[in-house]
């Protein structure tokens, strides 16, 4: 009973950040917020024993994602139109399909009622790596060589436009 | 509302309120958040269905975005730098010249 009350409050929370991302004018501020809500999204994974999803949330997405995201704010310009107006004009449409979408996506048909306290062993560590080396080792392997692939193709894209950039100055 | 039901409303809740503030911010950069935030709606989404159906395909996925999340930011913060670097802003409507 504590855990599902504790989930309630923490997905509360989360739903709050979430709404101070986008209300917030600075964004550090909604930079804070986004920070609060992948907090709080750790929580939840962690108190349903997922604790691998958890460690990862913390770690690559508040420690190196926002980090990130912070320094580039730091070397915004204060006086930025971007900080005095702060939505398009499709803000309340928006706002308003997002609100039905989420409704309905919420009412989407599910196997099982309630999360009966997942088995601890199947989400630890250990047959976590398991299964994520025997089973899934070579798709994760390919898309990790696809995502290099991608990077190498966007830097010599970049290197061929510099270069004929140098040719036409000349 | 059992805990199921509701995991699922809040990662819809989170997902479509990125979508709505990607298509309301006029900042370059929150736009970019509240596409790290539709992320962590599908990795709610994906950790709520493995636990349902006690697989792993779900919290394997959802390593997978975060990876790819990783490598987005890593080549879009450089951009981001770059536009702001030429044009001194980073207010969406500045950049219409982009489009097509």
């Amino acid at each position: 009973v504590i855990t599902s009350i504790l989930i309630h409050l923490t997905g509360l929370m989360a739903v709050a950040f979430a709404v101070g991302v986008i209300l917030c004018r600075h964004p550090m501020h909604s930079a804070l917020c986004l920070i609060g809500l992948m907090g709080m999204l750790g929580a939840i994974f962690a108190m349903m024993g997922v604790y691998v999803v958890a460690l990862f949330q913390v770690m690559i997405y508040v420690g190196a994602v926002m980090v990130l995201m912070v320094y580039v704010i730091m070397l915004m310009d204060e006086r930025d139109r971007a900080m005095v107006r702060k939505y398009t004009r499709y803000a309340i449409p928006a706002t308003g399909v997002g609100l039905l979408l989420a409704v309905l996506a919420s009412r989407l048909p599910h196997p099982s009622a309630g999360i009966p306290g997942a088995p601890r062993d199947l989400f630890l560590f250990k047959a976590f790596s398991q299964a994520f080396v025997e089973d899934y080792g070579f798709p994760i392997a390919l898309a990790a060589v696809l995502l290099l692939v991608g990077i190498f193709s966007a830097v010599a894209v970049i290197r061929q436009q510099e270069s004929e950039g140098r040719d036409g100055q000349r | 509302m059992d805990n199921v039901s509701f995991l699922q409303f809040v990662a819809a809740l989170v997902f479509f309120m990125g979508f709505a503030g990607m298509v309301a911010r006029r900042n370059l950069l929150v736009v970019l958040m509240c596409v790290e935030m539709m992320l962590n709606g599908v990795i709610l989404m994906l950790v709520v269905a493995a636990i349902q159906t006690l697989t792993l395909e779900g919290p394997v996925l959802a390593f997978m975005i975060f990876v790819v999340a990783a490598c987005e930011l890593a080549v879009a913060i450089p951009i981001v730098l770059l536009l702001m670097k030429r044009r001194n802003t980073l207010e969406l409507a500045s950049y219409d010249d982009l489009k097509g």
